[in-house]
């Protein structure tokens, strides 16, 4: 954590980092870009064997055609109007031409002058609930390349991912610190799933993130000599590796050295960004109009028909949280955060509602059960809450058995606890580990009477009007309840004890 | 404006990774320049007020549906596909390493 401090020191006093960033989203199509070979992996499923979605257009065959899959023109726009973007209605696809294995024809489908959205933003809350606008400068269509595989001798090529459909969206220089490239890129990858248009799964590279970033004296207007940090697979790794550069950029500054442009990876094992092989010359892509492709034309009205699909959108639907449900800004905000999350938190909601609960007593606690100990699980381990074992009966029981009085504060947290590790029902999981709570009065009212008799000090304390000692008998009825007490019923008999002794002897 | 000479012909050759001998270099030097010059005389025409054209028709790019065909496949289940490829292994398309001796 010293990194950390060290940066915070530096970036306070001297320098500042600019950061921008580059998104490949894969996006959910069933089909490739140009060909009709199944272009979607579902998450979880086994790998599809190697090459078997293939065929002559996404090999690379001499002579072959593109087609452009409609879906993919869609989902590109509807990226582009969830970001506030203008969409071109007159695009052109370009070639970039490089040469590598994966990469059959000796070029990439892409759009270089005329992207298909442009000036979207982005707006994000970092962790000081500052709200800060990120410009998106544009989203475009292109092809994903295939995989290697590199032996000692040669390298062996698999080309189902070969002719995916990408949509590359770049961002302003806009981000100051490693934690808003963090908010920026969970804004976004919430908007793309909330879209239904990408899978969002970094590991399985859906959705892939290259970083550009820089230092310069705070307040400078020029930027410094960049470096790229390429395919980094998890946001908190893209926040490690931005915070490991800003401090090793200061560091080369500092000691009057330059900072190299270069592109360089990150090491997760050690923490640290290291220089990918440098090639010897600089990237000269050639763009040119691809002459495969005649001119997309999209009409206005289509784009209008679009716009009316668009689904709920995070930021809307956090404020329909705090507005109709009466949730703080927080769970709201960690509840929006994901689209599963959220959709988990409403199905809870709308089952307590169909069980006769108000729709604004129900949320609340619903809430609190998911931002709190479910949200720690959810990111101590990385995953969304349709990983978990985790049930929408299991939050519906738990918050239904803590009103009831059946589960203390402290037993819902180890039902939660177990339900998370073995998904076993709440009801069993109480039975089984006896975190029934208490709250039948004549098994309290011996206890009660169990603790006045043995604390009489205490009780005079009391009674002579030190009204503080009742934590103390309350602690020690719960403790002799082995923690099954409910503990505001025995807070109650107590005062009601002490109220009928003290009209008693007055 | 940039000049036509030697070494922008290799770089063309190297970008294209074709190898040519000196000799070679010297003739395509030759031939590029003279291409060039020709393609310059469009600078002469005035195109203010034209609009880039990317293509010769005024056609619409047509789209296709989503939906998935797949190549046909060989008795055993694998893609046609790798029956064109010169070298198999493990059912993908063997090429010489690349990371190695860059
Ligand atoms: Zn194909």
């Amino acid at each position: 954590m010293h990194l950390k401090k060290d940066l915070e020191l530096i970036m306070a006093n001297v320098y500042e980092a600019v950061i921008g960033l580059e998104v490949h989203a894969q996006l959910s199509t069933e089909t490739k870009i140009f060909c009709s070979c199944q272009a979607r992996v579902e998450s979880g499923k086994t790998e599809i064997p190697v090459n078997s979605n293939t065929c002559p257009i996404c090999a690379g065959h001499p002579g072959v055609l593109p087609v452009l899959n409609k879906k993919v023109v869609e989902y590109a726009i509807k990226a582009g109007l969830a970001t506030g973007c203008e969409i071109r209605l007159v695009n052109i696809f370009a070639r970039k031409n490089y040469f590598y294995p994966d990469l059959p024809k000796g070029y990439q489908i892409s759009q270089y002058e005329n992207p298909i959205c442009e000036n979207g933003f982005l707006e994000i809350t970092t962790k000081d609930f500052i709200k800060k606008k990120i410009n998106i400068q544009r989203i475009h269509m292109e092809e994903d390349a295939g995989k290697n595989v590199h032996l000692a001798e040669f390298s062996l090529v698999n080309l189902n991912r070969a002719g995916v459909p990408l949509i590359e969206i770049v961002s302003g220089p806009d981000m100051r610190s490693a934690e808003e490239a963090g908010a920026y890129l969970r804004a976004l990858h919430a908007i793309l799933t909330y879209l239904d248009i990408c899978d969002g799964n970094m590991q399985e590279g859906n959705f892939r993130c290259d970083a550009n970033i820089s230092i310069r004296p705070q307040g400078a207007k020029e930027f410094g000599t960049r470096t790229e940090i390429k395919n980094v697979n998890s946001f908190r790794f893209v926040e490690k590796a931005l915070e490991y550069e800003i401090k090793r950029q200061t560091d080369v500054v500092q000691s009057g050295q330059k900072v190299i442009l270069e592109t360089r990876t990150y090491d997760s094992d050690q923490g640290i960004t290291l220089p990918l092989r440098s090639k010897e010359e600089a990237h000269d892509y050639r763009y040119f109009p691809e002459p495969d492709l005649i001119p997309l034309q999209l009409s206005q009205k289509l784009v209008e028909e679009i716009k009316d699909t668009l689904p709920e959108l995070p930021s809307q639907k956090k404020e329909r949280f705090i507005r109709d449900l009466g949730l703080s800004s927080y769970d709201a905000s960690v509840l929006t955060s994901s689209k599963n999350l959220a959709l988990f938190f409403e199905k809870a909601v709308q089952k307590l509602v169909l069980k006769g609960w108000n729709i604004l007593e129900a949320s609340k606690p619903v809430a609190n059960f998911l931002t709190g100990e479910v949200a720690r699980l959810l990111n101590d381990e990385n995953i969304e809450i349709n990983q978990s074992k985790l049930q929408i009966d299991h939050t519906v029981d738990v918050v239904t058995a803590a009103k009831d009085g059946l589960l203390s504060s402290t037993g819902a947290k180890q039902v939660i606890a177990m339900a998370w590790k073995n998904g076993d029902s709440v009801n069993a999981i109480i039975e089984r580990e006896g975190l029934r709570q208490v709250s039948d009065n004549n098994v309290l009212e011996q206890i009660v009477e169990k603790i006045v008799a043995n604390y009489p000090l205490q009780v005079t304390q009391y009674l002579s009007g030190k009204e503080k000692i009742l934590g103390f008998l309350v602690g020690q009825a719960m403790k002799e309840s082995a923690g099954k007490a409910n503990p505001v019923v025995i807070q109650d008999l107590f005062k009601k004890k002490f109220k009928g002794d003290h009209n008693a002897s007055s | 404006m940039f000049t036509v000479n030697e070494d922008l012909t290799r770089k063309i050759a190297h970008l294209a990774r074709l190898h040519l001998t000196e000799d070679e270099v010297k003739t395509f030097t030759s031939q590029l320049r003279e291409i060039i010059n020709y393609i310059e005389l469009l600078e002469e025409v005035n195109v203010s007020g034209v609009k880039p054209l990317t293509h010769p028709f005024e056609l619409e790019t047509p789209m296709r549906e989503d939906k998935i065909s797949h190549y046909p496949k060989t008795n055993e289940g694998k893609s046609k596909i790798l029956d064109s490829a010169p070298e198999i292994l493990y059912d993908s398309f063997k090429v010489p390493s690349i990371i190695s001796g860059e």
